[in-house]
């Protein structure tokens, strides 16, 4: 849970909404860095073998 | 491509195809792709033709029924008419007992198939077996009597926790299954608990969070329910709870907000509180009357004014730690001030009248954050 002691309703609501960008954005990276080390794995394999 | 996932409205399990039987009951057997890999087939089947994947489930439902056969859910439960041509969305009532779910719910479908989405273009019908549950169970009681409904047992819950009422929602392009059902906030104290009888919780994809004045020190007195279990404690418990089971479920982090699920936060029996000085009446009131004359950007925007409001007043009222716990632990959510009755109980156990008061504005809100109706006016700014 993130800190939004003595927040307003409002301050709270664009305090989650920078947080739910935040959480968009580092579940992006995840998927793009995935796809680059399977692609990158599969790469090694194909070349190896 | 966007596989659908199916909700049963009999048990609340997921299922991604439905089963088929014929006239005498007997399971129609199906391939061992479309029995273990649906998705296989559904991708096949969009690969071949141009439809998409969604006319491709609309033509196999409808093949089917030409048939003679009826679609059930894997566990066997019938699903009713057409439920699996719309998609599905299930809303859970959480609140403690006491806090007034079963009442909202009545006045929330009663006013709900007396039309009042129609000047938005939504029309509302409901499922037979609903209907008749409906009518028995809760209609009777409040609508017809005007009397009490009986209380939810505190931990098994009641015929709705398990059987939801089940809606259809339909208007302009798209139409879905309304799935209401009612979630016990006690039920959410341990793990057991909640793996026994609230399962559903974790894959919910909205949240009316009911809460009475009792869960406030400061509104405590006004609460006619004096002998209810409901406290402050209880509440932070529940809230806490609720906000662990949801990032649960889509497997967050904690500190991780589950942007997915649409909550509307309701403080009922708001009638009671009118009288207060520091109220904020201004904002208890029907949308469907504000909707006669403003757009709903308008009403979401008054909406979003309010819950400014309500929550400082609810601070004001020793619920700053519940306040605190709401606004961190679940995404998005909106306040509401709702009266399902509209007047206390009499002496004789009666209503005078059932005048619902602001029981549309939180589902209209929901309905909005799922991307059934425009969302506009509901961002923060």
């Amino acid at each position: 849970m993130t800190s939004t002691g003595g927040m307003t309703f409002t301050q709270a609501m664009l305090h989650q909404e920078q947080q739910i960008r935040r959480q968009r954005y580092r579940r992006k990276l995840r998927r793009i860095a995935t796809v680059f080390f399977v692609t990158a794995a599969l790469v090694f394999l194909a070349l190896v073998l | 491509m966007r596989l659908r996932r199916y909700v049963c409205p009999s048990g609340l399990e997921l299922f991604r195809v439905p089963r088929y039987v014929n006239a005498e009951g007997t399971p129609v057997q199906v391939s061992w792709a479309e029995r273990h890999a649906p998705w296989m087939v559904t991708l096949g089947e969009s690969l071949r033709s141009t439809d998409s994947v969604v006319r491709s489930r609309e033509a196999r439902a409808a093949a089917a029924a030409a048939q003679g056969l009826s679609p059930v859910c894997p566990a066997g439960h019938p699903l009713p008419d057409g439920y699996t041509e719309r998609r599905t969305v299930t809303l859970g009532l959480v609140g403690l007992t006491g806090s007034g779910k079963s009442t909202l719910i009545t006045s929330l479908v009663e006013t709900l198939l007396r039309g009042v989405l129609a000047p938005l273009g939504v029309t509302v019908t409901m499922d037979e077996e609903s209907a008749s549950r409906y009518q028995v169970d809760l209609r009777r009681h409040l609508i017809v009597d005007r009397e009490r409904i009986p209380p939810t047992y505190v931990l098994t819950g009641n015929d709705i926790t398990k059987h939801p009422l089940v809606l259809r929602l339909g208007g302009g392009q798209d139409s879905l299954n309304l799935l209401i059902y009612d979630a016990s906030g006690e039920q959410l104290y341990r793990r057991r608990d909640i793996a026994e009888f609230n399962p559903y919780l974790y894959h919910t994809s909205a949240i009316m969070l009911v809460l009475s004045p009792n869960a406030f020190p400061g509104l405590e007195h006004l609460d006619d329910d004096t002998q209810s279990e409901v406290g402050i404690a209880q509440a932070t418990q529940m809230v806490s709870a609720l906000s662990d089971v949801v990032r649960r479920g889509r497997r967050l982090r904690r500190g991780e907000l589950a942007e997915e699920v649409a909550v509307a936060v309701t403080l009922t029996k708001a009638d009671k509180l009118v009288g207060m000085d520091d109220f904020p009446s201004q904002y208890f009131g029907d949308a469907e009357r504000f909707l006669l004359e403003h757009s709903l950007e308008e009403l979401f925007e008054l909406i979003q004014e309010g819950s400014d409001d309500i929550v400082e007043f609810l601070k004001k009222e020793d619920g700053e730690n519940l306040m605190m716990l709401i606004l961190s632990g679940l995404p998005r959510p909106t306040f509401h001030l709702v009266s399902a009755t509209g007047h206390d109980v009499a002496m004789d156990g009666h209503y005078p009248s059932i005048d619902q008061v602001g029981v549309v504005g939180p589902l209209l809100t929901l309905l909005a954050r799922i991307g059934f109706l425009p969302s506009e006016g509901l961002m923060a700014r």
